[in-house]
């Protein structure tokens, strides 16, 4: 197991030296401050009226919705609102402290390209470079290096997750100070509105990124150690977090389509009360599809790089 | 002799239909000094790869200190330290933290070793650079320094030499010499240096289409035949050729003043006092050694040119 770690120390060395990834990291920092900066822009915007007038203006457009279409979505809102006009709770909007870290939770977006570009060239680049023949000449199975390869690709992932989180709030208090720090993340359920931990919303927001962040760092993966192709691994993984939504467009109309890995990756459905995007498919249903496309994965992964002759 | 730290066993090796490699069978020993020589494409590389167990064999097996690289890998491979082709190592890395990086794959490499051995190859001034700033021969070194760290009894080099200046040439002919015959480790060196493999190993082995053609100790490899060619550089040279045929010496060829003849080391003065006698000017005589190219040429192809 000692041994084990000091690979896994081995491989993060590897990408954390590099150049590039630094870039990434500063690459990560500006387009938080961007953000940040943008909705600073925007702060001052409608600022004639009171966080309450605004709301009650809202739920005044609410009601009538709600009379027009009553939805459970109208109600929910609704409740939330006149909650927070009771209890003097200001809406934790993009300009507050929550809410400028909880905007900046599409960082991740950012994140999954980096982690894919790592993943694909952890295997592939040292087949490119010819270092893969000292590597592997080591009293170590191919197995455990692979292993440790994975475990270090995961582990940038979420390094580059925690920055991301890090930087939001280092960004959105220098931006909006500490207002409304103490404010409660409000939720609707059985009929009543609750208060929960604001961080605890935020990291579930975060944990709901991370599943297809995982499954696209693990096809990256799989790419670059079957075809060691760099420019290949990260070329299609980011064209599959790119496209994924729109070849699901296309398939909505096929009811096989709740097995393609794209329609499973996405769990906030579950959680926020919207529709899934097949009907029948429940979070369970999700994650044993993700589970089985995950397993077949690192179970090509595994066979193709035990078995490989070396040639490079 | 000393039980053999390799075994090859009818090593067998196809890539598809094509047999590469036809059952290869050898034994390396401890304290030798193996060449392994080949022309291209021979299969030098292919059994290399083998024996470190980058390429599985299609039959046969190889064995290290007893253990199968096939079923006992990590127990076989400990023993091995390697650079296959050239040292290709982590440019984006200073040198020190590439020694790292193999200190940690292995148990008992202490910070000491790691710069023992960087003094021992001579790279301490630059060791904490990064190894793109580095020469082909200072990244020989380091690839040297990865492959002697954890101590092995067995030194697999794939054209060690190559890229080094002469100086760098003749100082890893002398370090590897020295781990042979002081520590007693099992060296395997390729090259296409067959000058150098002249002077650094003690045995050679002769690898052509996939085959073992022969395996020689250097001494006998070199100087089998009594014979050596002699040049002798002439003035009048037709006078010479009519004389030397005279007394049954064999010419090889003529070139220019210069003669090249086929003849036994005594006999040298003997024709040299009687070129003189016949007022003939006689301007050197170089005894040309035959080279280990020679040979090689002459067992892996030379029934071609004749």
């Amino acid at each position: 197991m000692f041994k084990f770690l000091k690979l896994v120390q081995n491989e993060n060395m590897k990408s954390f030296r590099r150049f590039s990834t630094l870039v990434m990291f500063i690459m990560l920092l500006c387009a938080l401050v961007f953000i940040g900066v943008v909705n600073k822009h925007y702060e001052t915007h409608d600022s004639n009226k009171t966080w309450q007038q605004q709301l009650q203006a809202e739920n005044h457009d609410l009601q009538k919705q709600f009379k027009a279409n009553p939805d459970e979505h109208t109600k929910e809102a609704l409740a939330i609102n006149t909650y927070r006009l009771d209890h003097a709770l200001k809406p934790t909007d993009s300009t507050s402290f929550w809410g400028s870290v909880k905007d900046a939770v599409n960082g991740m977006q950012f994140v999954m390209i980096f982690a894919i570009i790592i993943a694909g060239g952890i295997v592939s680049s040292e087949f490119g470079s010819g270092t893969i023949k000292l590597l592997l000449t080591r009293p170590v199975s191919r197995s455990t290096i692979l292993l440790s390869k994975y475990v270090s690709t995961l582990f940038t992932l979420l390094v580059f997750g925690v920055a991301c989180f890090v930087f939001s709030c280092l960004i959105a208090a220098a931006l909006f100070g500490f207002d409304g720090l103490s404010s409660p993340y409000l939720f609707y359920s059985e009929g009543a509105v609750h208060e929960g931990s604001m961080l605890l919303h935020i990291f579930g927001l975060y944990g709901l990124q991370m599943v297809p962040a995982i499954m696209f760092v693990t096809v990256a993966f799989l790419i670059s150690t079957v075809f060691r192709n760099t420019a290949l691994a990260i070329g299609l993984s980011i064209f599959g977090l790119m496209a994924g939504s729109l070849v699901l467009q296309f398939l909505a109309r096929f009811g096989w389509s709740k097995y393609v890995l794209f329609a499973n990756l996405d769990w906030s459905p579950y959680f926020n009360g919207n529709g899934p995007f097949q009907k029948g498919m429940t979070l369970g249903f999700s994650a044993t599809v993700l589970a089985v496309y995950y397993l077949l994965f690192i179970a090509f992964t595994w066979i193709i790089f035990k078995k490989r002759d070396v040639a490079a | 002799m000393t039980q053999p730290v390799i075994q090859l066993q009818k090593v067998k090796k196809k890539f598809g239909n094509k047999t590469i490699i036809k059952e290869l069978s050898f034994d390396i020993f401890p304290g030798e000094v193996f060449g392994f020589l080949g022309p291209n494409g021979a299969g030098k590389t292919t059994t290399i790869r083998m024996i470190v167990g980058l390429m599985n064999m299609t039959e046969g097996d190889i064995l290290i200190f007893g253990q199968s690289i096939k079923s006992h890998y990590k127990e076989a491979i400990k023993h091995v330290g390697a650079i296959v082709e050239n040292p290709e190592l982590y440019k984006h890395l200073s040198g020190y933290r590439n020694l790292i990086h193999y200190a940690r794959m292995v148990r008992g490499v202490t910070k000491k070793r790691i710069d023992e051995v960087v003094d021992l190859v001579g790279l301490t001034p630059r060791i904490h650079e990064k190894v793109k700033t580095y020469s082909l021969g200072m990244r020989q070194r380091l690839g040297l320094a990865q492959a002697l760290l954890h101590s092995p009894q067995i030194l697999i080099l794939d054209e060690p030499t190559n890229g080094l200046d002469p100086a760098g040439i003749r100082e890893i002919r002398q370090y590897i010499r020295r781990l042979a015959a002081e520590e007693g480790l099992a060296v395997i060196v390729s090259s296409h240096l067959l000058s150098e493999m002249e002077l650094m190993c003690d045995r050679i082995g002769i690898i052509q289409n996939g085959q073992l053609v022969g395996v020689h100790s250097v001494g006998e490899f070199v100087g089998e035949e009594a014979e050596i060619i002699v040049r002798l550089t002439l003035d009048p040279i037709d006078q010479a050729v009519q004389l030397v045929k005279r007394y049954d010496y064999k010419i090889i060829k003529k070139e220019g003043h210069d003669l090249f003849i086929r003849m036994e080391n005594e006999a040298i003065p003997i024709l040299a006092e009687r070129l003189i006698q016949q007022q003939i000017k006689l301007y050197g005589i170089h005894a040309e050694a035959k080279s280990l190219e020679d040979r090689f040429l002459e067992v892996t192809g030379g029934q071609d040119i004749v």
